[in-house]
């Protein structure tokens, strides 16, 4: 213990000056341990649309674009176009993550391929009604 | 004044009728007969004035008097005698007159008429009237013997078919009253009342029992007994007969007339036409066709041919008729005849063998000599005796091979078509291709071979005239199809890689399969027993071969099985290769825009196929979940899109709210990094002043023991 005092004192009396330069080291590291920390803890913003299926949609395209698919459904395609309808209900999903995930240009490559699918059952479902008995 | 008379008299005379004006005889003379009618006028006696027919006892009936016979007594004195009669019961019979009205014929028509029975005609009726009035001559009428029987018991028997063919009142019998005409039956007829036809009756002939009629018989249409007519020749006679038949030996007719029998040569006289060949026929003659062969087996010349030819029979061979005039002349060989094995029974009991075929076919030798009395045999095919399948040569045969229950070599002939052919051979197999018959066409030293898809033809049906035409000297091939799967081990070679389709990866047999284009994609796939437990559907592909360039077709068998929708199928053709990947095959086969990437701390970090109705959570799960190292606050989606972009998820506090709104979007292609604790804020922050402790008392240790640095 008193060894203790004596280096502790002789750390302040004595050599003054080389307590004075750990603190101050010590008041450095830390400055560069927290400019450090505040570039590690750039973390990247919180993620959305992983199920923007069940979100509003306030896309004017892709609105139209599902109001025709159900057209489509309603008037028989699930079994006069099944592959196409079931093609265009996946890229509508995948379209309405994509618009709330902020992957604008993706989901207009999307709506491109949904409008393919449209058309392929346009043309589709009157060669194979006549023949499938669909309702009205 | 007179000219007022002769007026009258003409008024009388055409009010009067023709019956008046046609009374042919002299009043005054002419006796009353039965049927006559007198009309009696008394003027003031209603009673008397009116018709007093005389009855069939030659008496008429007078009022208050009664009869009084007046048959056989001319005019005037029936007249006195009425007279007389009535002058018994009324008076002042001055003013009485009695005139002739008319004259009727009362008649019996029997026999062979309609409605035979008692008929009243004009007086000067005749035979034909009164048969008229009976209904007309019934079927079966004798014409040429008519009765007529008069009433004092004579008779006449006339030719009433004379009259009818001449018109003269000649040939007929005038008709008295009373008489009775009788109409007797054609023998035709025979003694049992049936109906008959009456041109079968006129075909039997129209002589009936008469001794002049001719008799024609034997290989003639209509046998029977015809009226003989001077100058009838043998020709006129068999004419009426309905000529010979096809049978007939019209060489040796023979004719008996006068008692006298006699050969005519119908052939001879029909060949010159000389007239003294031409027999001229006798009342009562008899005509006799003889049938051919009787007659060439009466001859001296007979040849004998049986068996297997057109007409087998008696032929005559007449000098220099050669076996084939003979031969020839029996029709030829049939079909079914084995004209290899000719036998030739010669009259002295020895048999020659001749083979036609062959000699037909060297072209030269001679042919056996033929005497009378020879008999030709020409045998019939028969399988069990076929001496040798050389019997029939390559140039009539047609081999047919591959697979057909009876394959082997086929004697052909040109009529026959490829189903014969077939159905000859015993049909297909249980496992012939017949959508690839092969047919090879060998001619001129040539051969071509040619396809014929039967299975289609029997199907969609098409011309007959598109079936290929089989000749001999072709080939006909009907290849196998595997018997199960495992033949396309053992007879792939066999097998035709333009008809084959190749199946690989995780199917239960992959190998190559026969094929055709009526087959369509899950024929091949079930055929190979189907796709393994491991068998990725999603990424089926499928090389189309024979294309211009390369094509590969990505089947999504799965989604066909969700759908049912045909169109995901492919068409694939023979030739083409299908591959059935394994859904655990090595990463460098999975397709980077088809999975993700889950790296950092979880459980099994790796690259997972993913698809858009998938999400984060699922991925996380499919990845084992965060280890206990993970840092769950801070897991990193990285969008790999036309702008990428990195975001951040909570999974502590989505596990805590649900807010479905925070989790980021994830798609094929893109990257999930799960950080370590370590790499948090906190702990680098505690890790550096742990490191920085240290260090300073290092560097007082140093200071105290005096280095200076």
């Amino acid at each position: 213990m008193k060894i203790g005092c004596r280096f502790g004192f002789a750390l302040l009396k004595g050599e003054g000056a080389f307590l004075y330069r750990v603190i101050q080291s010590m008041i450095v590291s830390s400055m560069f341990l927290l400019a450090g920390c505040s570039n590690w803890g750039h973390w990247p913003i919180e993620g959305t649309g992983g199920y923007g299926e069940l979100l509003p949609v306030q896309d004017g395209r892709l609105q139209a674009q599902m109001i025709a698919v159900e057209r489509f459904r309603l008037a028989g395609a699930a079994r006069a176009a099944a592959a196409h309808l079931q093609q265009a209900d996946v890229l509508v999903v995948r379209t309405r993550r994509e618009l709330l995930a902020g992957l604008w240009e993706d989901s207009v490559l999307d709506m491109d391929r949904i409008d393919v699918e449209l058309r392929a059952m346009g043309q589709q479902m009157p060669q194979v009604r006549p023949k499938v008995e669909l309702a009205p | 004044m007179n000219l007022l008379r002769w007026f009258g008299l003409a008024i009388w005379l055409l009010l009067s009728g023709e019956a008046a004006l046609a009374i042919p005889f002299d009043e005054t003379t002419t006796p009353l007969r039965i049927g006559d009618v007198l009309t009696v006028n008394l003027p003031g006696e209603a009673a008397l004035n009116k018709d007093f027919p005389i009855d069939r006892n030659g008496r008429v009936s007078l009022p208050e008097v009664g009869s009084l016979s007046l048959g056989g007594l001319p005019l005037p004195e029936a007249s006195k005698a009425i007279h007389d009669r009535l002058s018994k019961a009324f008076r002042d019979l001055d003013r009485l007159s009695v005139s002739l009205k008319e004259r009727r014929l009362l008649v019996s028509v029997l026999g062979y008429v309609k409605t035979p029975g008692p008929v009243e005609m004009p007086g000067d009726a005749t035979v034909q009237q009164a048969i008229t009035l009976a209904g007309g001559l019934a079927q079966g009428a004798q014409l040429d013997k008519l009765q007529v029987r008069h009433q004092d018991g004579s008779a006449v028997v006339f030719d009433y078919k004379k009259y009818l063919d001449s018109g003269d009142p000649k040939d007929s019998v005038e008709l008295q009253p009373l008489d009775v005409i009788f109409v007797p039956a054609s023998p035709l007829t025979g003694k049992v009342q049936i109906d008959f036809d009456g041109r079968t009756l006129a075909a039997a002939g129209d002589g009936g029992e008469d001794r002049a009629s001719v008799k024609v018989f034997g290989e003639v249409n209509t046998p029977g007994t015809f009226a003989y007519k001077p100058g009838v020749s043998v020709v006129d006679v068999l004419m009426r007969a309905g000529g010979v038949t096809r049978y007939a030996s019209v060489e040796q007719i023979r004719v008996i007339a006068n008692g006298k029998p006699v050969i005519f040569n119908m052939q001879t006289y029909l060949d010159t036409g000389d007239k003294k060949a031409l027999v001229m026929l006798e009342p009562g003659s008899t005509v006799f066709v003889p049938i051919q062969v009787a007659e060439v087996r009466s001859g001296a010349s007979t040849v004998y041919v049986m068996g297997e030819v057109a007409k087998p029979g008696a032929m005559e061979a007449k000098p220099g008729a050669s076996f084939v005039d003979i031969l020839a002349n029996a029709g030829g060989p049939t079909r079914f005849a084995n004209t290899t094995m000719l036998r030739i029974l010669r009259v002295n009991g020895t048999i020659d063998i001749f083979n036609l075929a062959k000699f037909t076919e060297s072209a030269g030798g001679k042919f056996p000599d033929i005497h009378p009395g020879d008999a030709i045999f020409v045998p019939e095919k028969i399988e069990t005796t076929e001496p040798s399948w050389l019997r029939i040569p390559p140039a009539r045969a047609v081999q047919v091979i591959g697979a057909l229950n009876r394959p082997g070599r086929y004697e052909w002939s040109n009529e026959m078509t490829l189903f014969d052919l077939i159905a000859q051979a015993g049909g297909p197999s249980a496992h012939a291709d017949v959508a690839n018959i092969q047919i090879l066409v060998s001619e001129n030293d040539k051969g071509t071979p040619t396809k014929f898809n039967l299975e289609q033809f029997l199907k969609g049906g098409g011309k007959m005239s598109s079936v290929p035409k089989i000749k001999a000297g072709y080939v006909v091939m009907v290849p196998e199809l595997p018997v199960d799967p495992n033949d396309n081990k053992s007879l792939w070679v066999r097998q035709e890689k333009e008809h084959s389709i190749y199946i690989m990866g995780q199917v239960g047999i992959p190998g190559r399969y026969g094929f055709n284009p009526g087959l369509g994609f899950l024929d091949i796939v079930t055929a190979a027993n189907g796709p393994t437990a491991t068998a990725d559907l999603r990424n089926i592909r499928v090389s189309h071969r024979g294309e211009k360039g390369s094509r590969v077709e990505n089947v999504n068998l799965a989604r066909y099985f969700d759908t049912g929708d045909e169109r995901l199928l492919p068409k694939v053709r023979p030739g083409d290769v299908i591959y059935v990947p394994d859904k655990n095959k090595d990463y460098l086969d999975q397709p980077v825009a088809k999975t993700v990437r889950v790296l950092g701390a979880v459980a099994k970090p790796a690259r997972y196929q993913f698809n858009d109705d998938m999400s984060l959570l699922d991925l996380l799960a499919e990845a084992g979940g965060p280890n206990v190292e993970a840092m769950q606050d801070r897991i990193l989606v990285v969008n790999m899109g036309l702008r990428p972009q990195a975001r951040a998820f909570d999974l502590l506090d989505f596990a805590k709210t649900a807010d479905i709104s925070r989790l980021p979007d994830v798609r094929a292609g893109d990257l999930v990094y799960v950080p370590y604790q370590s790499q948090g804020d906190l702990r680098r922050i505690t890790d550096t002043v742990n490191g920085i402790e240290p260090m300073v008392a290092s560097m007082a240790l140093l200071k105290a023991l005096g280095i200076k640095f």
